[in-house]
Order: structure tokens, then sequence, then C-alpha cells
């Protein structure tokens, strides 16, 4: 528990500590540092072939993975936006089809991607760079997976 | 000492079990190429570890198996979250999608490609709206779009992540 605190309250300082950097990236960095932190802790404690070791860590990556998952979903989901959205009082359906113009939805796509070096303009065009290549085909061979073609 | 690692063994024998059966035989299954029903067959099967991970904690009172049971639940979140975010992203992810276009057709602008995806982007805005009135928490009143009940909990939820992790408006 105390890792898991220790874990959000080290990501919260990290963005406000440098902020316009990638929150999944930070997130990554702090979760990894209290991760080894945390593992090592119950390595000394309790032995490498303990339960206590192996539910330590496990619980510890399961809030890991739900706090990035909760995250990013605030970051890019349109359903999670809309509810934040609404907080501030009632709106109109135009007023939220203003909100969410489909050009301003896949211009704030296209920004994200490139801030994420997964695309690049060149010459007006756009172009997926090798980190986003690796991700094409990964989608495909997951939607291969799963069969979604 | 052999009855804790019992329990965290069954959690990972249960894990691969759902797998399997899901790779060998439920993806050709059209009763489960949607969301819902993904998620159910995970619901079903971490409620069916915790129900077995309960039982075994009543039977061997103890510290240790009440660990080994938390263990055993932690995996199988790490799967069935896992499992369900790669799913979901590979059927309906919305820039990936984006990027598969741009790579598919390498001449690609951003006025070609916006008014490609403009058309999934009012789809996808619209099908989610339903998909808030639905689960409760939306409602429609007076013309306007507002939170409802449920919706005030998971909006104040996600406003509290947000201040957390510093994020901005984005969407």
């Amino acid at each position: 528990m105390l890792g898991i605190i220790a874990c959000i309250l080290a990501h919260a300082f990290l963005t406000r500590l440098v902020p316009g950097r990638s929150a999944v990236t930070l997130f990554l960095v702090s979760g990894t540092a209290v991760g080894i932190a945390l593992t090592s802790w119950a390595f000394r404690t309790y032995g490498p072939a303990t339960i206590e070791f192996v539910a330590a860590v496990l619980v510890y990556a399961a809030f890991c993975e739900l706090y990035l998952f909760l995250f990013t979903l605030t970051l890019t989901s349109v359903s999670a936006n809309i509810l934040v959205r609404l907080w501030d009082g009632p709106k109109t359906q135009s007023e939220l089809d203003g909100l969410y113009e489909n050009a301003a939805m896949v211009e704030a796509r296209l920004t994200r991607m490139r801030a994420a070096g997964m695309v690049r303009t060149e010459v007006g065009t756009l172009q997926v760079t090798q980190r986003g290549k690796r991700i094409v085909r990964s989608y495909r061979f997951l939607r291969t997976l799963f069969r979604h073609v | 000492m052999t009855g804790p690692w019992v329990v965290f063994g069954l959690g990972c024998i249960l894990v691969l079990l759902h797998l399997t059966f899901y790779l060998v035989l439920l993806r050709d299954w059209p009763a489960l190429k949607n969301e819902k029903a993904i998620f159910l067959s995970h619901c079903g099967s971490f409620a069916a570890l915790v129900f077995a991970a309960a039982a075994s904690c009543i039977l061997v009172p103890g510290e240790q198996m009440v660990k080994a049971a938390l263990a055993a639940l932690a995996l199988h979140a790490i799967y069935s979250m896992s499992f369900l975010e790669l799913w979901s992203l590979s059927q309906s992810s919305y820039s990936i999608a984006m990027l598969d276009a741009i790579e598919e057709q390498p001449d690609l602008n951003t006025e070609a490609l916006t008014a490609r995806f403009a058309a999934t982007g009012k789809q996808k805005k619209e099908a989610r709206l339903l998909g808030l009135e639905r689960m409760g928490l939306l409602r429609r009143g007076r013309g306007r779009l507002e939170l409802a009940r449920r919706g005030w909990v998971a909006a104040a939820l996600l406003l509290a992540l947000r201040f957390i992790a510093k994020l901005g408006h984005t969407g």
C-alpha cells in the first residue's frame, strides 16, 4: 500500500517538476523507481521464493497498471472528457459538438502522435516513423490475433 | 507452507486456461466479438477466482493464505486489464487507426486525413453519448445534456486523476 501511495505521489511530483513531458513517460519513471525500491525491500524482508514477495510485487504491478489505465483514459477517452466537460454545467448537443469538432479531434491525435515520435510531416505529407511502423505492425498483429479483421 | 502456493498455482492455471480457451475456441465465436461480452468473460473468470480465494482463506485461515489469494487475484487482474486494453485498442483505437491509414497511404496530408476520419469521429462521439446515457452517467433534460448522479461521481474521480497527473483538457 505504501508503495502504491509513493508511486502516485512521485508521479504527481514529477508532472509538476517537469511540465510538458508525457505523463505516461513520467509515470513509467516513477513507477519503475518505486517498483525497484519495493522489490528490493520485499526481497530483503521476505526472501525471493516466498509468497509474501510474490504478493507484494504482483499487487503493486496490478495497481500500477490500473492507475496507468485510468489516467490514460482521462487523457484520451472521448467519454471521459465529455463527463469532465459537463462538470462545469449542462451543455447542449451543439455546444458539445463544438468542443469535439471532428477536425480538432483528428488534429489533437496527430499532435500527440508527433510528440510521441510516431509521425512526422515531410513536404506537406504525413510520414510514419520507424517507431510508428512498429506500432502499426503490432496493431495489425493484434487485429489478426483477436479476429477483428 | 504448500497451501498458499497451491492457491497461487490455481490462479496461474486459471489465467492460462482462460487465455488458451479464448485463443483456441472463443475468438471466432460471434457472441464474443463485442467489448461487453469480452469484459463479462473476464469478470466471470475473476469472480470464480475471488470465490475460490475466499473459500481457501476460510478453510485454511492464516496470513500467508490471504497473501496467496491476493497474489492470485493481482495476477488475474494484470492479465485481464492487459487483455482488455489490447483487445479494445486493436478494435477501436482512433489514433492507431489513423496511424495505420498514414502507413498504408504515404501521400496523405492533414486535410485528407481529417476528411477520412471526420465521419468516424462524429460516429464515435454519438456512440459515446448514447453509451454514457445507457450507463446512467448522463441524462438529457430541457434540450441539454447533464451529469446524472453516477456521472458526478465518475467526473469527480476523473478530475482527481487529472489533478494528480496534471493533465489538461484533451480528448
